[in-house]
């Protein structure tokens, strides 16, 4: 996820496919699949684990969580890559509609909704209307203010984002188990680490 | 085009992996395997440096000429598709990883270096690490260059199934993931 | 979750409880908070309400993720249990731990929904309106019915999409009482829905009486991670001994890597069963 470009000139042969359509392919044709209930329930596994060892302090579940996620995403990043070989962004802006509509898509097949851009343009939401981490789970009362249970997904956005040399910070603002109307989560891209991009790029 | 080895090359220029395929009497130290890796490092970013003065130069030496991102390489089929066994395609599926063309991250620096005995050919990410064939043909020709490109992008999708979705691999460090192992030789054995 | 707390739930809308009669086990459990304070913990909570209702629909299961983001996700799980252990025995206590919990789900889940009759019931399921859609109304009332029965119709919870499973079921489907029949449940349904396949084999030890294999020669989720000391099955294991323990068949569940011709990652789990489940199952018939 950081990758690419809205004139997608690659990629496609030729044809200029959209960005929601060269995933969508990407998705359907050539992506392995599991029961995504499994999924769910493993990673449910993991968090209510996370609960009884930290003793319910959700604030140190909240961050070992999302240490768990930076350290998939540093990993996922290169699959992402391997699979899509998408160009770098040319802007924010594309690495919001590259992480919605192509990482979202092939990984989780969910495609949230960016918006809630800051005026300087360097943070957005995601407000992710389904949520396969979260499907049947309900928070106890004790963890519903506190817990930001699908704090996972904010670690992987940031590590597979580091790892395209782009600094960001993640959060969640709201999420539906706890009551909000909606879940959304923040992307703030604090600077681009231009000394760290590879060379041979432009 | 018979691929000879097979080096992996970590964002910091630190050889992680490398394998020969084929037998030969004149085959380098690890030692002599980590100054190449960290000279091909060198000189991926020094070729970059010099690209816009010397064009010419840098395009005889085999290395794009970029400023045109919309450059494709083009997808070459069925080469080293494992054709026989569909199943086994990991978290990818049907009949290949890609069946694309794709654009190339490295654009002005180093992509292949050629003797009169042998070509080497340098794939980098865009996270900054290198997957690097060498080949006992020595050949510039475009379509070469395209297997090459091609061979050594199939070679990260193995990468990012079998070494990054190891547990007991730790970033950065050394390669040793039999299945990386077997697969890899699968492809190249089967160009 | 935790095993030590268990907090009342809230997952039904107030105003509908009153004229709810009894337990409903697809609607899940009542509120039971004094009405006071029920009202700003229920609208606190009032997106989860439709949990069981949804979840426990056969058509609820369908939904697919990529096998790249679970392979990612078990091999951060894998890695944070070689962190916090010591032995490697240690890390496969730990992913059996993991596994069990999800197998002590999925005998009651799966047998449940092989007992809703296919096709009915199915028009409430709403696949695109899902519970995150229907969070903001849900207050009022009968939430996720999209009529807007919710705030005026306390206490009728008639709308088609609003009804419980409970009418779709005519016989509830028992849950296993033979040996085989239970084995033949984790052969065939529960690999079915965990790996998109049956096992592909389920066999009786020729040495010992109370032991029982199923063989997977394409093991799905280990698929990526090259043999080591460390048995990454195990999890698998959680899972079947969590789907057995449930079911009265209390057993110990091991693998074990047995390669053989072209299955170079054929894994064997190994299912012990303890000494009582054997003489129970001398005694009947």
């Amino acid at each position: 996820m950081s990758a690419n470009s809205a004139n997608i000139s690659a990629s496609s042969a030729g044809s200029k496919k959209s960005l929601k359509t060269f995933s969508d392919d990407i998705w359907k044709n050539k992506t392995a699949k599991i029961n995504a209930e499994l999924f769910t329930l493993t990673y449910g596994s993991i968090v209510s684990q996370l609960c009884t060892d930290f003793e319910r302090d959700f604030k140190k579940v909240n961050s070992h969580l999302s240490a768990m996620g930076y350290n998939i995403g540093v990993r996922l990043i290169e699959d992402f890559l391997a699979r899509t070989a998408l160009p770098r962004c040319d802007s924010f802006t594309q690495t919001s509609e590259v992480i919605s509509k192509c990482a979202f898509k092939i990984f989780l097949n969910v495609t949230p909704q960016v918006g809630n851009w800051s005026s300087s343009k360097d943070t957005f939401s995601l407000f992710l209307d389904e949520n396969p981490l979260s499907d049947f789970v309900e928070l106890p009362m004790d963890a519903v203010k506190e817990l930001w249970y699908s704090n996972i997904l904010c670690g992987v956005l940031k590590g597979a984002l580091e790892m395209v040399q782009m600094d960001c910070d993640v959060w969640f603002v709201s999420d539906v188990l706890r009551g909000d109307q909606n879940t959304e989560m923040r992307v703030k891209l604090n600077r681009i680490m231009k000394e760290e991009i590879p060379a041979g790029e432009d | 085009m018979a691929i000879q080895t097979i080096l992996v090359i970590n964002k910091s220029g630190g050889l992680v992996y490398q394998r020969d395929f084929i037998k030969t009497s004149a085959k380098l130290s690890s030692n002599e395997y980590l100054i190449l890796a960290g000279t091909l490092q060198g000189v991926v970013a020094i070729a970059s440096q010099v690209t816009p003065k010397a064009l010419q130069i840098s395009a005889k030496a085999g290395s794009k000429t970029a400023n045109e991102p919309s450059q494709l390489i083009p997808y070459v089929g069925s080469l080293g598709a494992p054709t026989q066994n569909l199943s086994d395609m990991g978290s990818f599926m049907g009949q290949d990883f890609f069946n694309e063309s794709f654009a190339s991250w490295n654009q002005s620096g180093l992509k292949h270096v050629t003797t009169d005995q042998l070509s080497m050919f340098l794939y980098q990410t865009l996270t900054g690490l290198k997957f690097v064939a060498i080949s006992t043909q020595s050949t510039t020709n475009a379509m070469a260059v395209s297997i090459a490109e091609n061979l050594l992008r199939k070679a990260y999708c193995l990468y990012a199934d079998y070494v990054m979705k190891n547990p007991f691999h730790d970033p950065d460090m050394p390669i040793k993931c039999e299945l990386f192992d077997s697969h890899l030789a699968e492809l190249v054995g089967q160009l | 979750m935790s095993h030590k707390i268990i907090n009342p739930s809230t997952s039904v809308p107030p105003a509908n409880a009153a004229g709810s009669t009894g337990y409903d086990y697809t609607i899940g459990p009542q509120q039971t908070l004094p009405n006071s304070s029920a009202q700003s913990v229920a609208s606190t909570l009032a997106g989860t309400r439709s949990v069981y209702h949804e979840s426990l629909h056969p058509g609820a299961h369908g939904a697919h993720v990529s096998v790249a983001a679970y392979a990612f996700l078990f091999q951060e799980m894998v890695s944070q249990a070689r962190n916090a252990s010591k032995t490697v025995s240690e890390i496969e206590l730990r992913l059996h731990r993991h596994g069990y919990h999800i197998g002590l789900r999925l005998l009651e889940l799966l047998k449940f929904r092989s007992s809703v009759t296919p096709g009915s019931g199915r028009s409430f399921f709403h696949k695109s309106g899902g519970p995150a859609a229907t969070a903001g109304d849900a207050v009022g009332g009968a939430g996720s019915a999209p009529s807007g029965a919710g705030a005026g119709g306390a206490g009728s919870i008639g709308t088609a999409q609003d009804e419980s499973l409970s009418s779709s079921i005519t016989t509830m489907k028992r849950r296993d009482l033979r040996l085989l029949e239970v084995l033949q449940f984790v052969h065939g349904p529960v690999w079915l829905y965990l790996f998109d396949r049956a096992s592909d084999d389920l066999v009786k030890s020729s040495e010992r009486e109370n032991e029982y294999m199923i063989i997977d020669n394409t093991p799905s989720i280990t698929r990526f991670i090259s043999s080591t000391n460390v048995q990454c099955d195990f999890f698998v294991c959680g899972i079947i001994e969590g789907v057995l323990d449930l079911a009265s068949f209390p057993c110990t569940v091991t693998a074990h890597s047995v390669p053989e011709d072209k299955f170079d990652r054929r894994v064997v789990f190994v299912i012990r069963f303890d000494q009582e489940v054997l003489e129970r199952e001398a005694l009947r018939f």
